[in-house]
């Protein structure tokens, strides 16, 4: 069933948009240090994932398909939902680390020696993870729950809005699911930036258990 | 497989009562639900697949009562077709079957075998490649049909199966839903009176949330015994006139004129013979009654 799930998360359209966001992000931010990559596109993919996945299940009710999956075995209607949100994830993912490499267009400078290339690239890897993990089960949970892409898609967006602001920063520190982007690069090492990155990845986790009971309440 | 159903009602949060306090009892075979458009054949349909929760009244399949601990196993039980369904468009007929069928947790080999069969009772054995956003409105119509049959469910409930489907391909169907509906029950709802006349024997027709009758088909037609009168009109204005005057179901054009069906408990005033009673003759009496 993965491979139907595969074609059903991932069509040309999402594809496409999806390809053009990276495209032009990686045109339009500049990187003038190695360093700043990561930082660039960690907030924008969290957008990217909210859009992509919001009707990872909504896509039945709106192809009038809803009244037939719920006839389904609950635990069916699960691990369909589960398959296509980590369908959606390695996609995102993947065109993350894409990302990554297309900013090396702008021949970004190594800042310190001692923090090679490959560090900043592995750890880019693991936090951009968690930023779509989060965001994409988040997506799928508000939008299942107000019955609504874009009541889910606008909600989301003006949270993210908050998070990436001067405001959410200040407030939340380095329990902002943002705090990656925030800190110094000399600060990077110092790994206080990580407990907004780990309340994420456990929010996700948390929510991705959340979704048998959605499914069965709200599906 | 049987059905019970007692004083069900269904009220909208705009006030709006979709049905209102019904009666019926469907059992073995196919059973028919005709109704005029907004009739609340769909909602009645929506709560026994356990989709809509009803405001008032039971509903038990074999014993079973619908409640939120039973509805897994109703749910089990039942075959789908809503009147509109788009089935996943980037899928093969095929993978979406496959897909379907295995959500419904039927096992691998099982359900490409029922595949195979239903695909071939359909004619769409040579479609099954194509993609479900190349077919024809008929041809998802089937596909539509076969998903629901997957499971080989106890409860078969099906709305408006055959629309879109060519006079050819309607036959077939309808053959099809007989075939299945031995040990088994099926709910047909449809606007094609015709489709009901040829499958089934028991019906309900439902007006404005009501059910205006139950029961053998037979006695529905006995119900407009003597009230059909095949009339004739030479021209289009005779023929005008008897359609402003009287309730009409049918009209064809035959040599030298119109062959108009009245509907009607006294003798129209035009040269006119006693008719047979259709299906549709004794719809058109009681939707009129």
């Amino acid at each position: 069933m993965m491979k139907q799930d595969l074609k059903i998360s991932l069509p040309v359209y999402k594809i496409g948009y999806s390809l053009a966001f990276i495209v032009i992000l990686s045109c339009v931010h500049s990187a003038v240090y190695v360093n700043e990559i990561g930082p660039a596109i960690d907030g924008k993919m969290a957008v990217l994932a909210l859009v992509f996945c919001a009707d990872t299940y909504l896509i039945e009710r709106q192809s009038r398909r809803r009244e037939v999956f719920r006839l389904y075995p609950i635990k069916n209607q699960y691990c369909a939902v589960l398959r296509r949100i980590t369908v959606q994830i390695g996609y995102l993912t993947g065109i993350s680390i894409l990302a990554y490499g297309m900013f090396y267009w702008q021949k970004p400078a190594v800042l310190d020696e001692k923090r090679s290339g490959i560090f900043l690239f592995l750890l880019y890897c693991g936090v951009v993870f968690i930023t779509i993990f989060f965001w994409s089960v988040l997506s799928v949970t508000v939008c299942n729950l107000l019955q609504s892409v874009w009541s889910g898609m606008g909600i989301l967006f003006l949270g993210w809005l908050f998070l990436v602001s001067k405001a959410g920063e200040k407030l939340l520190g380095v329990w902002n699911p943002f705090s990656y982007e925030f800190c110094e690069f000399s600060e990077l090492t110092e790994w206080k930036w990580a407990a907004g990155k780990i309340i994420t990845a456990v929010c996700a986790m948390l929510l991705l258990l959340l979704q048998k009971k959605i499914l069965e309440k709200r599906g | 497989m049987s059905i019970k159903i007692a004083d069900l009602t269904v009220t909208f949060k705009n006030q709006v009562t979709a049905v209102n306090h019904i009666n019926l009892e469907i059992s073995n075979g196919i059973y028919g639900l005709l109704g005029e458009n907004g009739a609340g054949k769909t909602t009645l349909m929506r709560v026994l697949t356990t989709v809509l929760k009803p405001t008032g009244g039971t509903v038990s399949l074999d014993g079973i009562l619908y409640s939120e601990g039973n509805y897994e196993k109703i749910q089990q039980k039942i075959g789908y077709l809503p009147q509109e369904i788009d089935l996943y468009p980037n899928l093969s007929v095929q993978e979406c079957l496959e897909y379907m069928g295995e959500l419904s947790g039927i096992p691998q080999q099982e359900c490409r075998k029922r595949i195979k069969y239903y695909l071939e009772k359909t004619s769409l054995t040579e479609h099954r490649k194509k993609k479900m956003r190349q077919l024809s409105g008929g041809m998802k119509r089937r596909v539509g049909l076969v998903q629901a049959l997957l499971n080989e469910p106890d409860f078969l409930i099906v709305d408006e199966p055959t629309t879109g489907l060519d006079p050819e391909e309607r036959i077939r169907i309808r053959n099809l839903l007989v075939d299945f509906s031995e040990n088994r029950t099926i709910l047909f709802s449809t606007h094609v009176v015709e489709d009901l006349a040829a499958t089934c024997s028991k019906l309900a027709v439902m007006k404005k949330g009501n059910i205006l009758y139950s029961g053998d088909m037979k006695e529905m037609l006995s119900m407009a015994d003597g009230c059909v009168w095949n009339c004739f009109a030479k021209s289009d204005i005779q023929a005008r006139e008897i359609e402003k005057n009287y309730r009409v179901s049918t009209k064809q054009y035959v040599n030298g004129g119109y062959m108009i069906r009245v509907i009607s408990e006294e003798k129209p005033e035009v040269q006119c013979t006693q008719g047979e009673v259709t299906l549709e003759d004794a719809y058109i009496y009681l939707m009129n009654k």
